[in-house]
């Protein structure tokens, strides 16, 4: 549903061109909770497009059995000791807080979705 | 006085030829008559600065030794947390936010009593390479103010350039270190992923982020490094390693080493001008007996497209908590919560920011996971294996740092993809977590150039050693005189 | 039309630890809001989780008791979606490679085995906790409150598979999960206090299909109670559907324990891609054999262990031994009062009769077994009373009030209040021998052959002694004298 996948070559690498339609942007920006005009909805579909469409070369990359990499070094097994330490600032966090109210964030009515 | 360097300056306070306060007030009086030009700092803390400063005085008053770099001011990127002081990411969404909590460095800064000058401008979220997606405003060059200082980390590389501080912090994600320093004439280190805590690093991508220092010298940003690296448990990416001293090669000769160039990055993507400037360079140096050698790293030509899936899709993530709930800036035109959240965002963020959300929410979407995340984090590994086997036998990797020097605000901003291209030197580093540096090398179109080495994992001391023997051979000076002329 | 009922659990259960999953705040109940947070768990800018170990070895704990797999290779993934409990705006979870996978619990049904099979187990943070004000419920709320104590708070979710048949099943299968929990001491397991949740995924489809039908998830289940009334209630709405040629709609359905109905929460699809992907904050946790096999040492003996073993070794009922094993501290205390019996001729089943009078008389009072720290000595002092017959067993009932929850030796009790049955025969014959001659009438009624009136002797005979007679002999001495036996 986010975009259409024209082959346009597909010799032994597949090729794809990539378009990111305006629905594309609509949709991710309710999952990222933003909202856009109509210009923007057309610019960023515009930047995606060419950005994918770069990106479209990691297609020609092997990466048959290859170990994905989520981390720039090895490392493993980092706990913290089950130990309270009281956090003594709590007023500064609250003291951020756009709107407080009985020591709480308050937020606007939650409307079902 | 304020063009000396750190070193330097520490010396002065030492011998007592000039106090921390007297030192402190005058990068204070200087960063505020330039800032109005540069728009190198958001905010300058003069209060903390002088209060470390006395702190300073009075341990020289009561005759204890100090210990090196106590008293030299430093100016901070402005995403690194400082209790009590605003800190915003250039984000208008931060508006306001006061850290409850300082940042490692931070506390390491202090207690090391190094007056914080200031909160140094950057590209929102370090998202950019010109600091031109500041909600500040973009920083001024000092070599030409008419162009930009690179980003993200700008504002901290023209403090450095313009005698506002000796020293400065960046973080560096895919660049925004080495960038900036190329552009305005300085050092800059990325070290190795996991040397420095990231614990109070306004995060953009968290597996890519590393803070580092920008200097005058090498020998500075050893210092510095110094007091910055070490283990943290309150980071479970930090690299539990021995502490060393990263000064300890800085005087080792440098005759035979085996240097790298990777024809994936030194090639015809280069202007003529460019790569004519940077062969003549590797002659030069190849008389002092270093050797070069063009070697392949195949995968290094998927870095780009490699870093801007994986950044994008972290930084999608790590950006949701700035939703208008806890801190920073809430839209006053809601009626409801998902309208408050969005309106708060919608409002709070730059276009650039946006965009990078979008294409992480896209490449972790159910469905493109695969084709696009997982792809690139097949891909980095191969970046990292490409690297690793370049390390079993040349001692550095050597490019330049940007493929041009500082341009013109605006002139790419119209193409997000070009602005990326700007970072195609340095973006391979970040995905496999090595330590690299600029170090200035000369001027190509009357700006500066930078030498950017890579090394191997933990081999800051050895990057670091010969990066200072390779500066005492280039004998690079930041133009003063120009600088004060420009202001 | 004959259908089948299709269920699956995912349970939730909090884990008893000093401090959460990612912080060093404590993970206790707070209720004044806000009090128990830092940095981290508010989500600032800057800040980085650091696991807590104590999670990972209560998951293994939990993992091999319901004997599932280990995962050597654990990661913990984000879940992306915004709610203001959630200040992140993702849940640090596990995905793709959960702690734990394929185990089983068995249950009994109807005194028939039934094996539950387990997906999966999973470490994850709790959310923080919404007040809706100006309303109670969140659809007329003028505004809500954040209150982020709960945020972070470990928790373990065990995922079963849809193999379970009835609601009574479904209960059961939480009150085992619950009691290994326990047994474990990794959670508190109370369902009222939220510390054990749950979710109901329900189909049902006509017996004999192999394929499933449209599953419903039924929410807010706060009680066993809860869990067995509101998946019957799913599954006559969804047969009421299908046999009046309806079909039924995949969706979150909330349960009302008030009004004892369940009514459809619909949310839109883009809610449900929550985009997980590894959380590059956290590194990789690598569980090796010898890990497990130290989990494994310190696991405690398990109520079906246990069971069997009172059955063999003791000789006690199979009911007997069920009851005993529902809480550990039960089994510990009446093998521990049998182990230190006073008279060597005490059975296990006369102490295990008394432990179980005990434990019910918290149970049915509402008291805390678990601070009863004198339980297992004043069993064994109870049982030596009733094995010596000093006092009856229903004597024990009525002193139950007064000793629990003290350290009084029962046997000291009873010598002190003058509780002992009167057991001497010549004292017992005077009274019994008073009794007839004051009651000519009824005495001459048992020697015609009325023995009912027994009672109403006997009766006479307690009220002279204040209950203390010993019944047994009394009775006996009686019917010598009335010259009946
Ligand atoms: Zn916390």
């Amino acid at each position: 549903m986010y975009f259409h996948i024209y082959a346009i070559h597909s010799s032994y690498v597949k090729i794809f061109f990539v378009m990111i339609t305006k629905e594309t942007i609509k949709h991710l920006a309710v999952l990222s909770r933003l909202e856009f005009t109509e210009k923007q909805l057309d610019n960023f579909s515009h930047d995606l497009e060419n950005i994918f469409n770069y990106a479209q070369m990691l297609n020609e990359v092997d990466t048959t059995g290859i170990i994905p990499s989520s981390h720039a070094m090895p490392l493993q097994n980092v706990f913290k000791e089950d130990r309270v330490i009281p956090y003594h600032n709590i007023e500064k966090i609250m003291a951020n807080a756009p709107l407080e109210e009985s020591h709480a964030f308050r937020v606007p009515k939650i409307l079902a979705d | 006085m304020i063009h000396l360097n750190a070193h330097e300056l520490f010396n002065k306070i030492k011998n007592k030829e000039v106090s921390a306060l007297e030192l402190t007030n005058a990068f204070i009086t200087h960063s505020k008559k330039t800032n109005a030009v540069l728009n190198s700092y958001n905010l300058i803390t003069e209060e903390i600065a002088i209060n470390t400063a006395n702190r300073v005085d009075k341990k020289i008053a009561t005759g204890e030794k100090l210990e090196i770099f106590e008293g030299v001011p430093i100016a901070i990127k402005d995403n690194i947390c400082i209790e009590d002081i605003e800190t915003t990411c250039s984000s208008k969404i931060l508006e306001g936010f006061k850290p409850p909590y300082n940042a490692t460095i931070i506390e390491k800064l202090n207690a090391m009593n190094m007056p914080i000058i200031g909160k140094t401008n950057m590209d929102e979220f370090a998202m950019g390479s010109s600091t031109e997606t500041s909600f500040y405003g973009v920083s001024k060059n000092p070599w030409d103010i008419s162009t930009v200082p690179g980003g993200s980390s700008g504002g901290s590389a023209v403090a450095v350039a313009s005698g506002q501080a000796p020293l400065s912090i960046g973080s560096d994600t895919g660049g925004s270190i080495r960038q900036p320093a190329s552009f305005c004439g300085i050092v800059g280190v990325k070290p190795t992923y996991g040397r420095i805590s990231r614990y109070g690093l306004m995060a953009f991508a968290s597996s890519l982020d590393q803070i580092g220092p920008f200097s005058k010298t090498v020998e500075d940003s050893a210092h510095l490094l110094n007091i910055l690296c070490g283990y943290d448990f309150r980071d479970s990416t930090s690299q539990n390693v021995k502490a060393e001293d990263f000064t300890r090669d800085l005087n080792r000769s440098i005759k035979g080493i085996k240097v790298a160039i990777p024809k994936e990055l030194y090639n015809s993507s280069l202007s003529k001008e460019v790569k004519d400037y940077y062969d003549q360079l590797i002659n030069k140096l190849s008389n002092e007996g270093i050797i070069f050698e063009e070697i392949e790293l195949p995968s290094l030509k998927y870095a780009l497209s490699t870093y801007y899936i994986i950044a994008p899709a972290e930084a999608s993530s790590n950006l949701s908590r700035y939703d208008g709930v806890r801190y920073g800036y809430r839209s006053e035109n809601a009626n409801s919560l998902i309208e408050m959240m969005t309106k708060s965002r919608s409002e709070g963020f730059g276009d650039e920011v946006k965009r990078r959300i979008l294409i992480g929410n896209y490449v972790l979407s159910s469905g493109y996971y695969d084709a696009y995340y997982k792809k690139a984090q097949q891909v980095r590994t191969l970046i990292k294996e490409d690297y690793k086997k370049a390390f079993e036998t040349y001692d550095v990797i050597l490019s330049p740092t940007t493929p041009t020097p500082a341009f013109k605000p605006g002139e790419k901003t119209a193409n997000p993809l070009e602005m990326y291209l700007n970072d195609i030197m340095t973006i391979p580093v970040n995905l496999a977590g090595l330590p690299a540096i600029s170090i200035p090398c000369g001027m190509v179109n009357n700006l500066p150039m930078g030498l950017q080495l890579t090394g191997n994992v933990f081999e800051e001391s050895k990057l670091l050693g010969i990066s200072n023997q390779l500066e005492k051979i280039l004998c690079f000076k930041l133009n003063n005189s120009f600088i004060e002329g420009v202001l | 039309m004959s259908w089948e009922v299709v269920i699956g659990l995912e349970i939730h259960a909090q884990l008893k630890t000093n401090s959460k999953l990612f912080c060093h705040c404590s993970a206790a109940f707070g209720d004044t809001p806000n009090t128990n947070i830092c940095p981290v768990c508010t989500a600032m800018p800057g800040v980085l989780p650091v696991l807590n170990k104590k999670v990972v070895d209560s998951a293994i704990k939990l993992g091999l008791a319901t004997n599932c797999k280990i995962n050597s290779i654990n990661e913990f993934s984000r879940k992306n979606y915004f709610y203001p409990d959630s200040p992140k705006a993702y849940q640090i979870s596990q995905f793709d490679k959960p702690i734990c996978l394929a185990g089983y619990l068995n249950i009994m049904v109807n005194n028939e085995l039934r094996r539950i099979d387990i997906t999966r187990i999973h470490m994850e943070e709790d959310a923080g906790k919404l007040v809706h004000q100006g309303s109670d419920n969140i659809s007329g709320a003028t505004h809500s409150l954040v209150d982020l104590n709960r945020c972070s708070v470990p928790l373990l979710e065990i995922v079963s598979e849809p193999v379970i048949r009835s609601a009574t099943e479904a209960r059961l299968y939480m009150e085992k999960m619950r009691q290994i929990i326990r047994y474990l001491d990794i959670g508190d397991g109370n369902m009222e206090e939220g510390s054990l949740r749950c979710d109901a995924n329900v189909s049902i489809r006509k017996r004999g299909d192999i394929k499933l039908g449209t599953k419903t998830e039924v929410k807010n289940l706060n009680s066993f109670k809860s869990v067995e009334k509101a998946i019957n209630l799913e599954i006559d709405r969804q047969i009421d559907i299908l046999e009046d040629g309806g079909t039924i709609i995949q969706e979150t359905r909330h349960y009302n324990e008030a009004t004892a109905s369940t009514t459809s929460l619909r949310s839109k699809e883009e809610a449900h891609d929550y985009r997980y992907f590894p959380d590059p904050d956290l590194v990789p946790i690598v569980i090796d054999e010898l890990w497990i096999e130290t989990i494994r040492k310190e696991l405690p003996e398990l109520p079906e262990a246990i069971q069997k073993r009172f059955v063999n070794d003791y000789n006690l009922p199979t009911d007997h031994s069920v009851r005993l094993t529902s809480i550990k501290k039960l089994a510990e205390d009446f093998e521990n009062a049998y182990k230190n019996r006073k008279n060597e001729n005490i059975t296990p089943l006369e102490t295990a009769n008394v432990a179980l009078k005990y434990y019910d008389y918290f149970l049915s009072n509402n008291l805390d077994f678990s601070k009863s720290n004198h339980a297992s000595f004043q069993i064994g002092g109870l049982t030596f009373l009733v094995n010596t017959s000093t006092v009856s067993s229903s004597t024990i009932t009525s002193i139950l009030p007064d000793i629990v929850n003290t350290n009084y030796d029962p046997i000291e009790y009873v010598k002190e209040k003058g509780l002992a049955q009167v057991s001497d025969t010549g004292e017992l014959k005077s009274i019994i021998q008073d009794v007839i001659k004051e009651n000519p009438g009824p005495a001459e009624e048992i020697k015609s052959g009325k023995m009912q009136t027994i009672g109403f002797m006997m009766g006479q005979i307690m009220q002279k002694t204040k209950g203390k007679a010993n019944p047994g002999l009394a009775n006996k001495m009686l019917k010598e004298l009335l010259g009946i036996s």
